[in-house]
């Protein structure tokens, strides 16, 4: 069973894969990339790493993709409203990710004892345990590099006002 | 025979990346192929955790998160600031280095 839903997440993979190749909307690339992410964070549940399961969904879905969402806005080319039929058009790519989420879904709670037989399970109290043991100083190091990132943002946009 | 096909996924997802920073022309396309790789690699660091039992694989990945995440941060700035400067957000755009000299 786990075979089949490993299987189900390759394809969802594939078929979001190929679509990011070919959309011509940004928008619409996102998409694809967060049902990509979606599946993959179910692939990393199957790999007994729940905890990064559900840091992918959080950190990647939901903030990642959030700030590309913003750059996508920020960027956009002045918008052209087209008038086009609601249900029609546009409609069946997003209903055939849903279909494949769901059965995704279905298989992992339907057959749930079935996935852990091969893979031991890493919980996140052990993960805790090792990033703030042995790994601490990395830990802190990545917080002095996300405040090096804020700064650089920060320039970055600073040299705008003195341009102007 | 998870982990195999994890490994399969893996290669997928990274020639996935991989023909996304070659053949889209976008520069936020770009960019997602580039998340594309980080995935890719993350999906290696967990399957060879989870095949040595080691907790190691998922702290590779929580900073790989991180790093992953400061680096879109800066670089999504940058395309603003590109987007700004030589008003388009194309790989095309990207042509030059040096300012151009009209006089």
């Amino acid at each position: 069973m786990t075979i089949f839903l490993i299987l189900l997440l390759l394809l969802i993979i594939l078929t979001t894969g190929a679509a990011l190749l070919v959309v011509r909307d940004p928008m619409h690339g996102a998409v694809n990339l967060g049902v990509s992410l979606l599946a993959l964070s179910i692939l990393f549940l199957v790999l007994g790493a729940p905890f990064v399961a559900a840091l992918e969904v959080m950190l990647y879905v939901g903030a990642i993709l959030v700030l590309f969402l913003f750059a996508i806005m920020l960027l956009r080319t002045p918008l052209t409203i087209r008038e086009e039929p609601r249900w029609r058009r546009g409609f069946w790519w997003p209903a055939v990710l849903v279909v494949l989420l769901t059965a995704v879904l279905i298989l992992l709670f339907s057959r749930r004892p079935d996935l852990m037989v091969l893979i031991q399970e890493i919980g996140p109290g052990t993960v805790g345990r090792a990033l703030f043991g042995p790994y601490l100083w990395l830990t802190e190091a990545v917080a002095l590099l996300l405040f090096a990132v804020i700064a650089a943002v920060l320039a970055i946009h600073r040299r705008d006002d003195h341009d102007a | 025979m998870t982990l195999e096909l994890a490994l399969v996924i893996a290669a997928l997802l990274f020639l996935i990346g991989m023909a996304l920073i070659i053949l889209r022309r976008n520069l936020i396309f770009l960019l997602l192929g580039i998340e594309l790789l980080f995935n890719a690699a993350m999906v290696i660091a967990l399957a060879g955790g989870a095949r040595w039992h080691s907790v190691t694989g998922q702290v590779l990945v929580v900073f790989m998160m991180a790093l992953s995440g400061a680096a879109l941060a800066l670089t999504l700035a940058l395309l603003l600031r590109v987007k700004q400067e030589l008003g388009g957000d194309t790989v095309d755009d990207l042509r030059q280095l040096r300012e151009e000299v009209d006089e």
